[in-house]
């Protein structure tokens, strides 16, 4: 080990005895996490309720540009997003991120070493039926969590993707130009009406 | 083990390694909570996982990650304020020690996230290349490449007579 590296190891160990002291970190987190699950399970009702009611009123009059509620069709793409879950109030949310999408997932790659569970994010790649805004590509690659196990779904968060699924996707690209789909609304199942409200709003 | 008695055992270290990537105590105990609560919705699971350390590391990187990709992610300048100059007690040469071991807490600080997050890994944790890589969802060869731009930028940064003294 060169005088550099050993520098930075003493360094790291110096300042590693002055982090802050767990405490009851844990039990917070915990209460936390119940009372999320608390509100999705309340969203979640309420959602479905708006989707019923906007189903009848979209049979009668014409769309503006506000987006079907986030919940009806949103997928469980969890990424970063959904930590701090604010979902797009309109389309307009959609056309500030740099990139949209409407694609079908032919292929969920994963990097999983020995011993050890799937990654955190796997590369997920698409073919593309229509780009709204920031590419151009008819097959893209854009990271996004991946499943625990091949064809294992998220219990709390919903149905998942899958290959042969068609998403909405959206987000903002990352390190080195790789695109990062955000969750949380922003990249949802594919539905005619979502893909008109993104395409006017991003256009 | 249940989820309690996982963070109760593993949570300090946890939350080192987050205050080595924040540099600061406040967002170092934010990210472990964030991350903490990604591992706890899906706690049933993870908990069957081989290698549970491995997954909440990885969380845990991927989150700082994540944060810091976004837009409102800053780094607090008064983080520093908090951190110890040296941990050297006076001795002959002393000065010369706190000043070069200052220089290179600044220069680390001053790292490309990513690039942070190989160090602290590879000389905090100790963990190889490859599970570095996994963690990062990158190659072992981008994590040695990584690694090594670091320590050039650090050797060159604080001590550039050297450099120049040497052939």
């Amino acid at each position: 080990m060169n005088p550099t590296e050993s520098s930075v190891r003493e360094l790291l160990r110096e300042d590693a005895a002055h982090a802050p002291v767990m405490g009851d970190l844990g039990a917070r987190v915990v209460t936390r996490a119940r009372r999320q699950r608390r509100r999705r399970v309340g969203a979640a009702s309420v959602a479905a309720l708006l989707a019923v009611s906007s189903w009848a009123v979209s049979s009668q009059v014409s769309h503006g540009t506000d987006i079907p509620a986030a919940a009806a069709g949103s997928i469980a793409v969890p990424t970063s997003a959904m930590r701090d879950c604010q979902p797009p109030s309109s389309a307009a949310d959609i056309a500030r991120l740099p990139f949209a999408f409407d694609g079908t997932v032919t292929a969920i790659g994963r990097t999983s070493g020995a011993g050890t569970i799937g990654p955190e994010y796997a590369p997920v790649t698409f073919a593309v039926t229509e780009w709204f805004h920031g590419g151009s590509d008819p097959v893209t690659t854009v990271r996004m969590e991946a499943l625990l196990a091949p064809g294992e779904v998220y219990g709390e968060a919903g149905p998942t993707y899958e290959v042969g699924t068609r998403l909405l996707v959206s987000g903002t690209p990352g390190a080195a130009g790789a695109l990062w789909a955000q969750g949380c609304g922003y990249t949802r199942f594919y539905d005619p009406t979502t893909a008109t409200y993104w395409r006017s709003a991003t256009r | 083990m249940g989820f309690e008695d996982f963070v109760q055992q593993r949570g300090p270290q946890l939350l080192r390694v987050a205050y080595l990537l924040t540099r600061d105590a406040h967002l170092a105990e934010d990210l472990v909570q964030s991350a903490l609560l990604e591992v706890y919705r899906k706690w049933s699971r993870v908990s069957r996982a081989q290698n549970i350390d491995a997954y909440v590391r990885r969380v845990l990187v991927n989150t700082y990650l994540d944060w810091t990709r976004r837009r409102s992610w800053r780094e607090r300048p008064s983080a520093e304020a908090t951190l110890p100059t040296s941990g050297h007690v006076a001795e002959p040469g002393a000065d010369t020690t706190v000043l070069e071991s200052s220089r290179m807490r600044e220069l680390v600080t001053g790292l490309a996230p990513q690039a942070r997050a190989v160090l602290v890994l590879r000389y905090y944790l100790d963990l190889d290349d490859a599970t570095i890589a996994s963690h990062l969802g990158v190659t072992p060869s981008t994590v040695r490449a990584t690694a090594s731009r670091a320590l050039s930028t650090l050797r060159a940064t604080a001590n550039p007579l050297s450099l120049k003294e040497s052939p």
